[in-house]
């Protein structure tokens, strides 16, 4: 029985043995610590009613599909004759192969007994999640904010996909040197490019550190007022990643960007993306959106250019300065999760 | 010779990705090969080149070029990304400066820290000659870069043509710029003589750094527009520095020269960038652009057949492939980048 319920819930449905893909671009050992792993993989929004969705994770291509109150997530392959699913229709909760019309429905199962290999799903902060492979060793973290109605508006990105690993932008989210640098576009200040020591504090399951920033002001819905405004940024790290940051402006508001990548394969990522802001509540939501995919355009051309592809987990392979405090930390946890075999090729 | 540099240069890792065996690669960067013409390189912003699937950054610093590894240290960002500024290039990242020599100079995010030394760019050795920018990847190259005094001898005409990209291997471009018994039947909308298809016998001569050989051909005068004036009996004089660019000279009967310079360079064990430099010690009938688009024709010739070869890479064990007479240089060529450690099948 798979079931897409509330918040936690986590379906049941049974993983086959697995193992990666034939054209895996992952070394294979952490290729399968990745599988492990809870990633999302949709907005929920996203999932239509009436067709299956394809996606892709870790190089598994998966067909999503509604039935009744469930999701389910597959191989989108037939386990018949190995067709792709995703091309197929979905009608009455049954999604059906578009070779020989065998029909799957809620539990992935056809009515004459054929499964489909289906993995274990669960919807958080409006988002489906799957794991590959396993129990996963992390909850997702709770963010009540991202629940909260009253007193704030809750806005979203389209997802976008970067032609990166998603250690490199994970790595970059939480960057806080290169602001002044790559985002003279939008709010970064040239003029005071010098980073403060900042304090790293180990949370159960990641990193949490706050940092002064000098920023050029530019008010979501306004013109760039010409002045430097004073913030905290509030980076939260959730291993291995996703993160938030809450910006906490002069005035006592706040605004929340919550990073949420999937790894889609070793040089590609889908990056989830959702807003929050406890001010203008009357505003529109749409300069703000413009302004966080600017800012977020600042960066890609940068992100996708890095080299190594994947950030080294060797701390002697590249070279760290103070600012760099997080990123140190977490290359070293991401090595204790046994992440960064080297690839073969 | 190139100024040695203050920083060591420590050597080179092959790229991940590379095409290359490793022992191609090994052997292969222990040569000098042109990555730009000068005037590509712009005052203030970097440019990006590659170079046996390394890629580079070149920029200027006062009257220097320099070449560097386009990776900073730092966060692994490529430099020409960034800037110049006052002969430093700085990373678009995080603003990191690094000056000629790759010593980083400033870190802007704690401007108050010292900054350790072996925060740098790796620098390569770097030259500027016959207005192209030459580097070495290796600090112990095999052969300098070529000596070739024709090219500054006052009195001549120089051209060049636009660096072109062919998708082959640099060891097929340079054999086939060397090759005569061709020239009978790709060239003949160019300079080709449909009549002339027999190849004299010729001696080969291979020393330190060269092979060189004479050869006569009755070339096609009149379809060589500004050549109207010259006889068709003319003797080249092929000279090919190691590892695969050539001088070759026409001698004209009437004393006059036409030098043509065929630099290919391995951008990758498929991939090779072409800087063709050309020279005459008389004057030009039909102009510069005329010449410029009849030699860009005749290589348009080549190309296609050249990027067709296969096996891709030049087989260097002789009994695979057939050899004639005409083909001496070739087995020359062949013994030679064996001696400097190619591999058979040459990166294959």
């Amino acid at each position: 029985m798979i079931e897409a319920g509330p918040t936690a819930a986590v379906s049941t449905a049974r993983s086959s043995p697995l193992s990666p893909p034939a054209d895996c671009s992952f070394a294979e050992p952490d290729w399968r610590i990745l599988a492990g792993l809870w990633h999302p993989v949709a907005f929920l929004a996203d999932i239509p009613a009436d067709r299956p969705l394809g996606v892709r994770l870790l190089d598994v291509d998966l067909v999503v599909y509604r039935s009744g109150d469930a999701i389910v997530v597959a191989d989108d392959a037939c386990p018949h004759r190995g067709a792709a699913l995703t091309p197929g229709r979905l009608a009455d909760g049954c999604l059906r192969c578009p070779y020989h019309g065998r029909r799957f429905g809620a539990t992935g199962t056809s009515e004459d007994g054929w499964r489909l290999r289906a993995y274990p799903t669960r919807t958080g902060h409006d988002l489906l999640w799957v794991c590959l492979a396993g129990e996963p060793p992390f909850e997702l973290p709770a963010w009540p904010e991202l629940t909260q109605t009253q007193g704030v508006r809750q806005m979203r990105l389209p997802p976008l996909e970067w032609n990166c690993s998603v250690s490199r932008q994970v790595e970059n989210f939480q960057d806080v040197a290169h602001l002044s640098w790559l985002h003279t576009g939008t709010f970064g200040n040239r003029a005071r490019p010098e980073i403060a020591a900042y304090q790293l504090e180990e949370r159960p399951h990641g990193f949490h550190f706050d940092c002064r920033y000098p920023r050029k002001s530019v008010e979501a819905h306004g013109p760039d007022l010409g002045t430097v405004e004073d913030l905290v940024l509030s980076y939260d790290l959730h291993l291995p990643f996703i993160s938030r940051l809450v910006i906490n402006f002069p005035d006592g508001t706040h605004y929340q960007i919550y990073n949420l990548p999937a790894p889609v394969s070793r040089q590609r990522c889908r990056i989830f993306i959702r807003m929050l802001r406890d001010f203008d509540l009357d505003g529109s939501d749409q300069p703000t959106i413009d302004l966080q995919l600017a800012v977020l355009e600042e960066d890609r051309p940068m992100v996708e250019s890095q080299r190594p592809e994947e950030i080294p987990l060797d701390l002697t392979e590249e070279f760290h300065i103070g600012a760099d405090r997080l990123s140190a930390a977490y290359r070293r946890a991401l090595r204790s999760m046994g992440l960064g075999h080297p690839l073969s090729s | 010779m190139p100024t040695s540099l203050d920083l060591p240069l420590r050597p080179l890792r092959q790229p991940r990705d590379s095409t290359f065996t490793p022992g191609d690669w090994a052997a292969l960067v222990r040569f000098w090969y042109p990555v730009a013409y000068v005037d590509e390189v712009p005052a203030d912003q970097p440019i990006t080149r590659t170079l046996l699937d390394e890629p580079l950054v070149i920029f200027r610093a006062g009257d220097e070029v320099v070449v560097g590894r386009d990776l900073c240290i730092h966060r692994g960002a490529p430099l020409s990304m960034g800037w110049v500024e006052n002969g430093e290039i700085v990373c678009a990242y995080h603003g990191f400066r690094y000056n000629a020599r790759g010593q980083c100079t400033r870190v802007p995010a704690q401007p108050d820290a010292a900054i350790p030394s072996k925060l740098c760019m790796q620098v390569f050795a770097a030259e500027i000659r016959y207005g192209l920018v030459w580097t070495c990847l290796s600090n112990d190259p095999q052969v300098p870069i070529p000596d070739w005094p024709e090219i500054t001898r006052p009195g001549l005409h120089h051209l060049k043509l636009p660096p072109q990209d062919w998708k082959c291997s640099a060891p097929r471009q340079a054999e086939n710029f060397n090759d005569v018994s061709h020239l009978s039947w790709l060239h003949l909308d160019t300079f080709g003589n449909a009549e002339a298809t027999r190849v004299a016998p010729y001696e080969v001569t291979t020393t330190e750094h060269e092979i060189s050989f004479d050869c006569p051909y009755a070339f096609v005068a009149d379809r060589m527009q500004n050549n109207n004036n010259r006889t068709s009996e003319i003797l080249y004089n092929y000279r090919l520095w190691f590892p695969f660019f050539t001088k070759l000279i026409l001698n004209f009967k009437d004393g006059k020269h036409y030098y043509l310079f065929d630099l290919p360079v391995p951008v990758s064990a498929r991939r090779t960038r072409v800087f063709m430099l050309m020279a005459q010690d008389y004057e030009l009938g039909d102009g510069a652009d005329a010449l410029i688009e009849f030699q860009t024709k005749v290589l348009n010739e080549d190309r296609p057949v050249v990027e067709s070869q296969r096996p891709e890479e030049i087989p260097l064990d002789l009994t695979e492939e057939f050899h004639i007479r005409a083909d001496r240089f070739s087995t020359h060529f062949r013994q030679a980048l064996k001696r400097f450690g190619l591999g058979n099948h040459f990166a294959a």
